[in-house]
């Protein structure tokens, strides 16, 4: 599937035929808005939950911007879409990667301008990949598997609420998500085929990052910022598991990949700036 | 022996009263005969009570008037369910603002129809534009009401799951943090004091109302102690002119560290509260959208007489009445950290007053429409007027 949409978006790119030269510039602004993340509290998130928060994380602060992360219990009913989590500035609140990153685009930060037409193509491709691939799985995973579901994820969604109303809701998200699994075939996959799914995507991944430190040359896009959401997320959660970690395990340059962009980015603003929630704490660090 | 007959024509009566608030009566008749047959007594008098009963599962189709909205409802009914007047009810309720179904069970005491149980589970869906708000209500709740000497008390238990959400994207954030679920287990009194001759527009009398509620000590996430009282008196002035006086006030304490949810707290303004304002559009908002108070306090002075020249005396005129009248009212929130003066001096500052004259409709025994000029003063930034002619339609009126 993936190799299709790949084809399929670089040969759109050839036809329009705008391939160009640009001089890639990684600009740094500060932007003077105070930029504000919601979440779900780390205790209470679910593991999607917080890759999402990651990768948004690492986003904005690739993109040199100051943010302030506030944990909610009800972030995802604060969100306009529904998904968490979401960002609000001034008066404008965004959720979702896509938009976040129009959004700040339209403010004149962008990851992806030293990008051309093929090369935009090609991230766009490899982003889909991740979402349709690696978002799946670990839906799957957490909502699908009845051990994880019982032992992990019903505790852990349910949490900020009393009884019984966490169990109402935990089995109400269940339902939600096992229809949607429904809906795009994945409710009869076994999770042996959907450990080779995420074993294929994360081949994929390592084979287009190579050697090189980030996916496209030297300059973090947000294909970066995607990829190490979700694998930063599937190496240091527990569950019941390490099925799924062991498999990303099997990619060194992924796991060196990972702990690179945690360095630069979580750690050194981790000493400047103790409000920002690194995605470091007690358990959750690679680098040990 | 006229007298004797007046006594038990006046028993009779009573008891065919009692026996049509059962609910489970279609008609009562009452014969009174002089007595025969074997065993009658001289001087006897017979009384037979010729009841039909309703069928044992009946289907209703109304249309309610609320506070400012309309509604059609659905009903099914078994009015005697085990034989001693036991009621369950289904509805379905479809209106202007609201969809909502309830299922309740009513069972009166045996020969004391005053005390009374019942319970009731519930899904009401209610839609509030002058906050931007959403709220999914679904709960059970138990009620137990009994009178004590010339008072009536309602003891409630009531648990909800309560679901918030906002019903545009442009809502406000601090409406939009309010936004999830929650749920409230709370227990309640009321007091309820009626010695009014109507319940719309009545000619003398008083009402007090004495409302208590306790959250978050059964169960739930919402801890709170809310008050509030309502007070009206009412008294007939010469040449069918009434003077009406009424009171009414509130207060939300949250307890422990949670913020009040902006569900339970009080809201003012609008044709039935401080007329002159915009339906709920007093106090603390946030761009535009009202976000209510956690103390309040509202009165209202009128004065009904009939309608000018008496048009249709006697018959379609009399349920017109003309009203002059006088709002004020104040709401604010308690969370600045100031002790129980300083909350007091905040009610009294910058207090919202209107005044005006309209005409008044009364519905039956249920319901009254208003149509009133009015003159909005005291206006703060933030508060949204309806100065000039504004529309009520209702069940509790300022």
């Amino acid at each position: 599937m993936w190799r299709y949409l790949g084809e399929r978006d670089l040969s759109n790119a050839w036809s329009a035929g705008k391939v160009k030269e640009r001089i890639v510039q990684f600009k740094k602004w500060v932007m003077g808005l105070s930029v504000r993340t919601i979440t779900r509290p780390k205790a209470f998130q679910k593991p999607g939950h917080l890759c999402l928060h990651l990768l948004q994380m690492a986003f904005l602060q690739m993109c040199n911007l100051p943010v302030r992360v506030v944990c909610r219990a009800n972030a995802e009913y604060m969100s306009p879409s529904g998904k968490v989590p979401f960002i609000h500035v001034g008066n404008q609140v965004v959720s979702e990667l896509g938009p976040i990153v129009q959004f700040v685009k339209a403010k004149g930060h962008s990851l992806s301008d030293g990008l051309d037409e093929v090369q935009k193509a090609e991230m766009k491709a490899y982003m889909e990949l991740v979402n349709n691939m690696l978002l799946t799985a670990e839906l799957y995973l957490q909502w699908c598997d009845d051990v994880t579901v019982e032992e992990i994820t019903h505790p852990r969604y349910g949490s900020p609420y009393p009884w019984p109303l966490n169990r109402i809701l935990a089995y109400q998200k269940q339902w939600e998500i096992r229809r949607k699994m429904k809906a795009i075939g994945w409710a009869g996959k076994s999770l042996e085929q959907v450990l080779e799914d995420v074993d294929q995507c994360c081949q994929a991944l390592s084979q287009r990052l190579g050697t090189q430190p980030y996916f496209f040359n030297k300059q973090p896009t947000e294909l970066d910022a995607l990829v190490f959401g979700h694998l930063f997320t599937i190496l240091t959660t527990q569950l019941t598991t390490d099925e799924l970690s062991e498999k990303v395990k099997n990619y060194g340059n992924l796991t060196a990949f990972c702990r690179r962009i945690e360095q630069q980015y979580f750690e050194g603003h981790d000493k400047d700036n103790s409000g920002t929630a690194a995605p470091r704490s007690a358990k959750r660090s690679l680098l040990r | 022996v006229c007298e004797i007959m007046d006594e038990v024509m006046r028993k009779s009566h009573e008891a065919r009263e009692k026996l049509l608030r059962l609910g489970i009566f279609r008609q009562v008749e009452v014969l009174i005969d002089t007595c025969q047959g074997d065993d009658a007594l001289p001087n006897g008098l017979d009384v037979t009570f010729e009841v039909t009963e309703l069928r044992r599962l009946t289907g209703s189709y109304n249309t309610m008037v609320g506070n400012n909205e309309g509604s059609m409802v659905l009903g099914l009914k078994f009015p005697n369910l085990f034989g001693r007047a036991e009621k369950v009810t289904f509805q379905f309720s479809y209106g202007t603002k609201e969809t909502s179904y309830g299922l309740s069970f009513f069972k009166p005491q045996p020969g004391n129809f005053e005390r009374n149980f019942s319970v009731n589970l519930y899904k009401v869906t209610g839609q509030f534009p002058w906050s931007s708000l959403r709220e999914t209500d679904r709960g059970i709740s138990t009620e137990l009401n009994f009178p004590i000497w010339k008072t009536n008390h309602t003891l409630k238990w009531e648990g909800v799951w309560r679901e918030l959400g906002c019903l545009a994207r442009t809502a406000s954030f601090s409406v939009r943090e309010e936004s999830g679920h929650s749920l409230k287990s709370s227990l309640s009194h009321a007091m309820v004091i009626d010695s009014r001759n109507s319940t719309i527009l009545p000619k003398r009398g008083a009402l007090l109302k004495i409302n208590q509620e306790l959250a978050g000590y059964t169960g739930g996430d919402m801890r709170f102690l809310k008050e509030d009282f309502e007070f009206q008196l009412n008294k007939q002035l010469l040449w069918d002119l009434v003077f009406s006086a009424s009171l009414w006030g509130g207060m939300l304490v949250p307890i422990g560290d949670k913020p009040s949810s902006i569900a339970d707290r009080f809201y003012l303004g609008g044709p039935t509260s401080v007329r002159g304002f915009s339906m709920y559009s007093i106090g603390p908002q946030n761009e535009g959208d009202y976000l209510g108070g956690d103390a309040y306090w509202a009165g209202g002075l009128h004065l009904y007489t009939p309608l000018p020249f008496r048009p249709g005396r006697g018959g379609f005129g009399d349920l017109f009445r003309t009203h002059f009248f006088l709002n004020a009212g104040n709401l604010c929130n308690l969370n600045y950290g100031g002790g129980p003066r300083a909350h007091l001096q905040k009610l009294a500052e910058y207090i919202r007053w209107s005044y005006g004259a309209g005409i008044v409709l009364r519905l039956g025994n249920i319901a009254r429409l208003e149509l009133n000029y009015c003159f909005p003063m005291g206006v703060q930034s933030g508060d949204r007027i309806c100065d000039g002619v504004q529309f009520g339609a209702g069940i509790r009126f300022l």
